[in-house]
């Protein structure tokens, strides 16, 4: 390390996802191709405008009796935990304030059939417990304090709510307080499920998301000419992080590096990025100034990707401005082509998906890209994934309301080398 | 410390529980955009309007502000209105139970086109930086005095680390609505809904000498504050009581001002000590319900 720098590793992963609940079989769905969209299940959506979603298979994931979205955080934490096996495997780690909890988290979850419940006559309150806690509303940093107890995590925790940028930020948070020194390992991500009639119901008013209702593994189509809106997925990634010397020290195998970390605010429009995709060139070049990188290491883009008209454009736009040259000759894929759009947990989910991909010298396809759009012109690996040697990857969120983030992610084989 | 971070800035509103929310909270002057103001929600007019009057105080203008501006804003627990609710609720009921078919078919078109706009967390920080035009690095957190606190520590690290030159740390609550109400009567160590205030508060952060160098009067000191955590599960019975203290020159406690202020309750404070104008050592401690104790300390100059 440099003086009050130690590099960061990643030393287990999890998550919760459409193409299942482990890393492994994620990661072979991704390098397939396979699309996790189909018709919503989880409540009537026969009268939505859109009614088709990316659903996480519920029987795969342990929900603890706990709502959807924090039982999504819990498993991929429990996940991480298992494989990087943490938990007393060396001293000192397990010392008071040193281990941080940081996830990207969604809206509180609002439940209409409580409201309307509560207001019946006789109605009375639960006494206590869980169900009282989670009546009407669920808290959404309550995935936080469960996970912080059960891993005895006692850094103040972070709760990131800069929406489709959150599980990136989040990352990116626990990351500089494990460099810094501030934490000595971290459990960080995101979660999110806006599969509920109200969710559901915000999105339809804004005319956000795809109507390919007949088609649904087809209708998350980021940088094609016919796209018409964004699938809304759901899920969790958790990464468990430490110092590279503790994850040597301890045997563990280390997963890939995390080279640095940037955001930056759009300030331009409420409803659409800005069109030349300046915040999101900003978030990408202070990541890469924090790594002490340039443009020319990328070897690939984890691109936000949403298959909405306007993202996929001002996206395109910042990449061509910060690879110059380079820029149709790097691959650039989008992992909601196949998962849907996990709002909050997509960040999180998405960093995994790069580090897997890395690790398999692989990189997974964007499906549905079947006409190019003229305004998206860099090389988006269509339809079929491909042998890519990866070093230095960048995977980028950016979010509604013009929050921009992007982490830069080494290969495990730097951290082998330069340690 | 040779040029220590200061407060240039500080400005809460609190609007009184008497009077209707939206004709003492008004943002309209400050929008950049005046036909935007239908997008704000009630949290996003506390986070602007404390913001204007702050910059106003740091003399600071959008000019001063951009890509070297950063922003931290901790917003309070979701606080659906009930006319955003009620009419839906309305339409969405069959024998008295929640149904989803009247919901899908009438109840949808009940929903107010600009509900995402207006519950989203992030959307004060947004209104923030569009309105004063900040581009730098951002932060956006939730919902306790913890999470403030977080905030401010995390403004610190982009001035040392030198990601930017100023920052706003701001911190908004919208509480006087009936799910924030419910939720903080619910929970160990509750909170009666007539204590319960609507605040904003922002804070400008910046160095000693780029305020000086731009002539512009530091009011406080910021030392880095701490917070630690005893992690619990919150719906578990044993809750710490909660407690906020502010003590003057290690001399004696200060009383606070009334009812209950959220996430923004250390900044509203701060303000009436800077306000005071009373030189000398102010220091703050405060325990959460979810386990976090804080700790910080503000020379006031002037």
């Amino acid at each position: 390390m440099t003086a009050g720098r130690h590099r960061v590793v990643v030393t287990g992963m999890g998550v919760v996802t459409p193409l299942g609940c482990d890393v492994a079989r994620f990661g072979a769905a991704l390098r397939e191709g396979r699309s996790g969209v189909g018709p919503v299940t989880r409540f009537d959506a026969s009268g939505f405008s859109t009614r088709i979603a990316a659903e996480v298979p519920l029987g795969e994931c342990a929900l603890e009796g706990l709502e959807i979205k924090t039982a999504f955080a819990v498993a991929a934490a429990k996940s991480a935990m298992t494989q990087g096996q943490l938990c007393g495997s060396l001293p000192g780690l397990d010392e008071p304030g040193r281990a941080l909890v940081s996830l990207g988290v969604g809206l509180e979850l609002f439940s209409m059939d409580d409201l309307v419940a509560s207001r019946r006559e006789g109605f009375t309150m639960p006494a206590g417990g869980l169900e009282r806690y989670t009546l009407m509303q669920t808290p959404a940093d309550l995935p936080l304090h469960l996970i912080a107890e059960r891993y005895g995590c006692r850094e103040a925790y972070e709760v990131h709510v800069s929406a489709c940028a959150a599980g990136t930020d989040a990352i990116g948070a626990a990351f500089r307080a494990v460099r810094r020194g501030a934490a000595r390992w971290a459990l960080c991500g995101g979660t999110d499920s806006m599969i509920n009639p109200l969710g559901f119901a915000g999105f339809c008013t804004l005319d956000a998301m795809s109507r390919r209702n007949d088609e649904p593994a087809r209708a998350s189509r980021p940088f094609d000419r016919t796209r018409d809106g964004f699938v809304l997925g759901e899920g969790a990634g958790v990464l468990l992080i430490e110092r590279l010397e503790d994850a040597q020290a301890r045997g563990a195998t280390v997963l890939a590096e995390i080279l640095g970390y940037g955001n930056a605010l759009d300030a331009h429009a409420i409803t659409e990025p800005h069109p030349q995709g300046a915040g999101a060139l900003s978030a990408m070049q202070r990541a890469l100034r924090d790594a002490r990188l340039d443009a020319s290491a990328i070897d690939a883009v984890n691109a936000h990707g949403t298959s909405t008209p306007k993202n996929d454009p001002a996206e395109t736009a910042a990449l061509r401005a910060l690879l110059g040259d380079r820029a149709r000759s790097v691959p650039v894929v989008s992992t909601k082509s196949m998962i849907g759009h996990l709002i909050s947990a997509a960040g999180a989910v998405e960093a995994v998906a790069a580090i897997d991909c890395m690790n398999a010298g692989v990189i997974h396809p964007t499906i549905n890209l079947v006409e190019p759009d003229p305004a998206c012109d860099l090389d988006y690996v269509p339809g079929v994934a491909r042998e890519v040697a990866q070093r230095v990857v960048l995977s980028c969120s950016y979010g509604f309301g013009g929050m921009n983030a992007a982490l830069v992610l080494g290969h495990r084989s730097r951290a082998e080398r330069r340690s | 410390m040779t040029d220590p971070i200061v407060v240039t800035g500080i400005a809460s509103v609190l609007p009184s529980p008497e009077q209707p929310f939206a004709s003492q909270v008004d943002p309209t002057p400050f929008l950049t955009v005046r036909k935007s103001r239908k997008y704000l929600s009630p949290q996003d007019d506390l986070a602007v309007v404390a913001a204007a009057n702050a910059l106003q105080k740091s003399s600071m203008t959008r000019g001063h502000l951009g890509l070297r501006a950063g922003l931290a804003v901790c917003v309070g627990y979701l606080s659906f209105d009930r006319k955003d609710t009620d009419p839906v609720l309305a339409v969405s009921v069959e024998d008295e139970r929640f149904s989803m078919r009247r919901f899908s078919s009438e109840g949808m078109r009940k929903t107010h086109p600009l509900l995402t706009f207006r519950c989203l967390p992030n959307m004060p920080a947004f209104h923030v930086s569009v309105n004063f035009d900040l581009r730098g690095p951002y932060f956006c957190t939730y919902p306790s005095a913890a999470q403030t606190y977080t905030a401010i520590q995390r403004a610190i690290d982009w001035i040392d680390d030198d990601e930017a030159d100023v920052v706003l740390v701001g911190a908004v609550a919208h509480q006087r609505n009936f799910l924030v109400e419910h939720h903080l009567a619910r929970i160990e160590h509750p909170i009666a809904p007539s204590d319960l205030r609507d605040a904003g508060a922002v804070i400008v952060l910046e160095r000693r000498s780029r305020a000086e160098a731009r002539g512009a009067a530091p009011l406080a000191i910021v030392e880095r504050p701490s917070v630690r955590y005893q992690p619990r599960v919150p719906y578990a019975p044993g809750a710490p009581a909660p407690y906020e203290r502010w003590r003057f020159d290690k001399l004696h406690d200060e009383p606070l001002a009334a009812g209950d202020f959220g996430c923004a309750a250390p900044l509203v404070q701060l303000e009436r000590w800077i306000e005071r104008r009373q030189r000398g050592l102010w220091e703050h401690d405060a325990q959460t319900r979810d386990g976090a104790a804080l700790e910080s300390a503000w020379e006031v100059l002037a």
